[in-house]
């Protein structure tokens, strides 16, 4: 049995095999393009929320654990609610903006939490482009020297970066920059609306020119991302693992088929993960959309095309002719 | 061969789920994800700092149907391969 026939039956028999959990949508830096609903109120998980949570992920054979935000090392919890994961055996993602990613903070993650990986944005291949785009000034200096510490240290890390119109043209910097600390960049090709269906971060969306750049670079191959601990499968029914084999999980307990389609499944303040995977309609309409896009694009279409973000942009999660590009591969 | 009284378990980097009837392991150290069968991921699954050998034989014959000396040498080697692909320690 491989590993992809391993992810290919988690997507057929919806076996919860990965969970991104957004921590809290704080962050130490202020992308103009952030996703995040920044206005979304509500209960945040406790500590002891999480403990109940990670225990029922465990039990439903639930492997990879990204923990996200936001910043998701601005949680004052962070390394309790890590710990705990870990604890559990869980494979940890990190997703992390890096900028605080030095000294104790950094050793830290790496004793006590031990990571598989951490994923770090990179927003351009100079301190304009990037500060520009983080609203942070100095945070590009700052990236590179943490990116420098967490290399020495031996973090595994891998970069990843959004285009966009501003840092379209740094592309082969950026790539030049992640080859000099040895780590793989994965270029998302685009911005996506916020998770509230404000549109204004595609304002910053790359141009047709910066899309073909970035495709024409050799590199797309291994650089557009994958989802979160999954491989691509030929083989399923379904389009992708949403809501099938993974779930996302917002500070406030709401729960999504996945991290670009945010239309709650449940919320576990008032019910527990295994309540909510279990006999949920909700589910099961993502699961059978799912297989209708896979089913509609089997004549043809764009290979990465994404029903969340095609449902955030369009209202619709199943594909239509002609495509606007920023529906492709919006993978976070 | 193994001693009986030896006691394995995962190494640190190592994590693992059993799904379904097989085990995914992930070696952190260099991101190898290996897939195990059913009866790896019941061998797997027994090795926990705390049963020595003998102790998941015993178990073992208790889920299959094979004989006992069958089984332990099939343990001993599969313990070895596990041992060798940086999967489990001894405690």
């Amino acid at each position: 049995m491989s590993y992809q026939k391993t992810v290919l039956r988690a997507w057929n028999e919806n076996i919860l095999f990965s969970a991104l959990v957004e921590l809290t949508y704080r962050c130490n830096l202020d992308c103009v393009f952030c996703y995040n609903d920044l206005d979304l109120r509500g209960k945040p998980l406790a500590l002891e929320d999480y403990e109940r949570f990670f225990r029922d992920l465990a039990s439903l054979s639930c492997l990879h654990l990204a923990l996200s935000g936001g910043e998701p090392l601005v949680h004052p919890q962070f390394f309790e609610i890590a710990t705990k994961g870990r604890d559990l055996g869980f494979v940890l993602r990190i997703k992390s903006n890096g900028h605080s990613l030095r000294g104790r903070m950094l050793r830290r993650l790496k004793e006590e939490i031990d990571p598989l990986i951490v994923e770090v944005s990179l927003h351009g291949a100079s301190s304009a482009t990037h500060d520009r785009q983080t609203r942070v000034e100095g945070s590009f200096e700052r990236l590179l020297a943490n990116l420098a510490e967490m290399r020495e240290l031996g973090l595994r890390f891998k970069i990843n970066s959004t285009l966009t119109r501003w840092n379209e043209s740094e592309i082969e910097g950026m790539f030049a920059i992640a080859e000099r600390f040895g780590a793989p960049l994965a270029v998302d090709p685009d911005v996506t609306p916020r998770d509230n269906g404000d549109f204004s971060p595609l304002e910053i969306s790359a141009t047709p020119e910066g899309l073909r750049r970035l495709f024409s670079y050799g590199r797309t191959d291994d650089a557009v991302r994958q989802g979160d601990g999954e491989l691509p499968t030929v083989d399923s029914k379904k389009h992708c693992g949403a809501g099938s084999s993974g779930i996302a999980v917002d500070p406030f307990g709401n729960v999504y088929p996945c991290v670009q389609w945010r239309r709650p499944v449940g919320n576990l303040h008032e019910r527990s993960i295994r309540d909510i995977w279990s006999g949920n309609a909700k589910l099961e309409e993502v699961r059978g959309l799912s297989e209708r896009v896979k089913r509609t694009l089997a004549g043809g279409g764009p290979g990465m095309f994404c029903p969340g973000t095609a449902e955030g942009l369009t209202g619709s999660p199943i594909p239509g002719l002609p495509l606007h590009p920023s529906q492709l591969s919006p993978s976070r | 061969m193994l001693s009986d009284a030896a006691v394995f378990k995962p190494r640190s980097d190592v994590r693992f789920r059993v799904v379904g009837d097989e085990a995914v392991i992930v070696r952190q150290e260099d991101a190898e994800v290996i897939a195990l069968n059913d009866v790896g991921a019941s061998v797997l699954s027994l090795l926990d700092a705390r049963r020595s050998v003998r102790d998941v034989l015993e178990a073992l014959l208790e889920q299959y149907d094979i004989d006992h000396e069958s089984l332990a040498s099939d343990l001993s080697t599969f313990l070895g391969e596990l041992r060798d692909a940086g999967i489990v320690e001894e405690a």
